[in-house]
This record gives structure tokens, C-alpha cells and sequence, in this order.
């Protein structure tokens, strides 16, 4: 009963919520299936040759730029020309 | 965080991906094929249900490589940013493959006596809308990176 | 932080709460079909129920059919924009078939915790002229939406036999 209670009174904020948004959120959803439609066409539709290639490309594609450009330090092109990022108004920010 | 911690967490990130992605539908699908309440069967043709498959894994191979990508890249980096974006957009048309597909509409036979149906197309728009949100917010992650570039690279360094 | 990642997370706030409010609508979805379909009582069409009155014998002018229906909301959102399609087919003199009625009656919402009865009338019939009535078969199809009208459903209900 209290589960029922309770399962009920989360249904009525819930509703709220989304008896607020709906309304807005509904149309963006109407233009997002829009330009998806438009989209999906050029999408092959015969066999997986294509997403397995993209897929497998991504992959490489991210292993070999995480070889070379970790980002946790400085890349050696620019401490070799030494540049130096490091500012007073950076600083204020950080 | 170094190279090899990166790519381990890419491929921890590739592989949560492909499990919701692909492994999980395909197999929820496979399910709802054999399913019957009270007896009564789900109707779900063999060509639907070949279609669905398809775009699944489709867009399920697009969407964990990407995710590879995304998360095997430095914090608030650039290419970090433009990767999530692209993932945000694939799942979209993951999401859209849904409604095409004909998984939105659930028919449920009940020999003797007729048949229930159940369009989720309207919970699929408002779950649109709540996605265009989110490619809101990955643009702006992208154009905040992109500004804050050499404050974000200094910090990431100044950790080390 | 930076106000730019403070923002952000406002918005990821935001965001997180949609989808946690659409994912618990779909899932109190799901419980209150099950609470409203394991009892057979929370909804009553004929025969189990309530009794079909009809006079489809008499002269076609005063041919009318009348159906009950009961259904009792004990899920959590409220059943909105009920709508029944009646299709009456009739088989005559063998086997000729002929629609000889087809309308509609919307019968608003029902809350959650409430219950209603409507009645179904139908009324005007197009009846050809025929020496032997073999069979009237009725195809219903009731349209409403649940779960905050996010999911419509369509139960048909097809060749349901009101004569014999």
C-alpha cells in the first residue's frame, strides 16, 4: 500500500515534469526526425562491410593519435620551439 | 594519463557500448521472437525482426568505435569533443533505426479474438528532443574547448 | 572551475533528470499494464461482463446495438481520448457480405484510480434487402493513450459474433 502510495505520488511529479516539457521537447524531436530522415539515406543498407571498415578505422584512428599525442604532457614540437601557455590570466582562471 | 591508460579506457568505454548497443537488443529481440503473455504471442516477422538486426549492429559497430575514440581521449580536448559529438549524432539515427525498423509499434496476437497494438512513436520523439539537448551541450563542450584551449592543455599538464 | 564547466553541468542536470523522468514513465507504463490486465475485472466487454442488447431481426429501420464496456484505471496515468470503431459485417443469403454499419464514438478519459462504463450505440444501419440472415460479425477497435500520451495503443478485436 505505501509502495502504491508512493509509486502514485512519483507518477504525479513525473507527470508534471514531463506535462511541462513536453511540449517544447516534442517539436525539437519533430525536427531532429527531420534532418535524420535526410540522413539515413545515404546509409548502406546491403551489408556491414562499411561500419565494420568505420568502425575498425576509428579504432586504428584512436590508438594511433593516443600514441602521439597522449595530452598529459607538453608535445615535443612546442617545447623544442618553446612555447609556453602558462599566463597570469590563466592562472586566475584555473 | 598516458597513452596505454588511455586506450585501456577506450576500449573499457568500446566494449559497455557494444554491450548496450548490440549484445543487449539482439539479445532482447530474440527474446520478444519466442515471447507470449498469458499465451498470447508478440508478433515480430522474421523480415522486422532481420531489419531491426541489421541497423543494430550497424549503428551498434559506428557507435562503440566512436565511443573508442571519445573516451580514449585526453579530458576536455578537442578531438575528445568532436568525437562525442559524432557519437551523440549516430545515436541518434541508432534511435531513429528503432522507429523505421517498426520496433516502436509492439503487436501483440490474441488468437480468437483479435490483436493489441502499442505505438511508442511519441515517447520516441520526446526521447529526440531530449538528444537534440545533448548535442546542444556536446556543441557547446566543443566551442568551450576549442576557446579554452590553452588554459585546458596547461592544467592537463600542470597535473603531471 | 571554470562558469563554463559550472553551465554545463546545470545542463548535464537537467538533461539527466528528462531522461530519468521518461525512463520511470516507461516503466510505471509497464507496471500499470500489468496491474489493469492481470484482473479481469478492470475491464468488462461482452459477454464475460456486461450483456450486448441488439435487434437486428426486426424491420432494418429499428435495428440497433447496444455494448457496454467497463474499464476500471487502476494504473497510475490516466487512459485520455478513448475512441471505439464499430465495423458490422453481414453475411445473407449465403454468402454475400456487406458492411452494413461503420462509426465511431469517443468516450473522453478515464483518471487514474477511477473507473467508467460507456455504452456503445449503434444506430442507423445500412441494411440490404435479403431473405436469409446468416451472420453478423463485428470488427472493434479501441484507441486511447496512456503514460502521459506517450504511448497509444489499438486493441482490435476482430469477427466478434453478435448474430446468432
Amino acid at each position: 500500500m505505501i509502495l502504491q502510495e508512493f509509486l502514485q505520488g512519483l507518477a504525479d511529479i513525473i507527470g508534471a515534469i514531463i506535462g511541462f516539457l513536453k511540449p517544447i521537447v516534442t517539436p525539437i524531436g519533430e525536427f531532429m526526425v527531420k534532418w535524420i530522415d535526410y540522413v539515413l539515406v545515404i546509409f548502406p543498407r546491403e551489408n556491414y562491410v562499411a561500419y565494420i571498415v568505420i568502425c575498425v578505422l576509428f579504432i586504428v584512428t584512436g590508438i594511433f593519435v593516443n600514441c602521439y599525442w597522449p595530452g598529459d604532457k607538453k608535445p615535443k614540437y612546442l617545447k623544442e620551439k618553446g612555447i609556453e601557455f602558462k599566463t597570469p590570466e590563466n592562472e586566475k582562471i584555473l | 594519463m598516458g597513452a596505454p591508460k588511455n586506450m585501456i579506457k577506450g576500449f573499457i568505454f568500446m566494449g559497455i557500448y557494444t554491450v548496450i548497443t548490440i549484445v543487449v537488443p539482439l539479445l532482447t529481440f530474440g527474446y520478444i521472437r519466442q515471447l507470449s503473455i498469458e499465451g498470447y504471442a508478440i508478433q515480430l516477422t522474421q523480415q522486422g525482426y532481420e531489419i531491426i538486426s541489421f541497423w543494430i549492429v550497424a549503428f551498434g559497430l559506428l557507435i562503440s568505435g566512436c565511443a573508442f575514440f571519445t573516451y580514449s581521449s585526453p579530458k576536455q580536448s578537442i578531438r575528445k569533443g568532436v568525437f562525442a559529438l559524432i557519437q551523440v549524432l549516430i545515436n541518434c539515427l541508432y534511435m531513429w533505426s528503432y522507429k523505421f525498423s517498426g520496433a516502436t509499434d509492439i503487436q501483440i496476437d490474441i488468437s480468437g479474438f483479435g490483436f493489441v497494438v502499442l505505438l511508442v512513436q511519441d515517447l520516441v520523439l520526446v526521447y529526440m528532443g531530449v538528444y537534440f539537448l545533448t548535442i546542444a551541450i556536446k556543441i557547446y563542450d566543443l566551442v568551450d574547448f576549442t576557446v579554452n584551449r590553452k588554459t585546458i592543455r596547461e592544467a592537463r599538464w600542470e597535473d603531471k | 572551475m571554470r562558469a563554463a564547466r559550472v553551465f554545463r553541468w546545470i545542463m548535464r542536470i537537467f538533461i539527466l533528470l528528462l531522461t530519468l523522468s521518461l525512463s520511470v514513465v516507461t516503466i510505471l507504463g509497464g507496471l500499470s499494464a500489468v496491474n489493469i490486465l492481470s484482473d479481469s475485472n478492470n475491464i468488462q466487454v461482452p459477454p464475460s461482463g456486461y450483456s450486448i442488447s441488439y435487434n437486428v431481426t426486426g424491420a432494418p429501420n429499428t435495428w440497433y446495438i447496444n455494448i457496454p464496456i467497463g474499464i476500471n484505471n487502476v494504473g497510475y496515468f490516466d487512459l485520455n481520448n478513448l475512441e471505439i470503431e464499430f465495423i458490422l459485417e453481414m453475411t445473407y443469403d449465403g454468402s454475400s457480405t456487406v458492411i452494413i454499419y461503420s462509426g465511431s464514438q469517443n468516450f473522453g478519459n478515464i483518471e487514474s484510480g477511477n473507473s467508467g462504463i460507456f455504452e456503445y450505440n449503434a444506430t442507423s444501419f445500412t441494411v440490404p434487402a435479403f431473405s436469409t440472415l446468416n451472420s453478423i460479425l463485428a470488427n472493434i477497435t479501441v484507441y486511447g493513450y496512456y503514460s502521459l500520451d506517450l504511448i497509444q495503443f489499438e486493441i482490435h478485436v476482430v469477427d466478434f459474433g453478435i448474430y446468432p
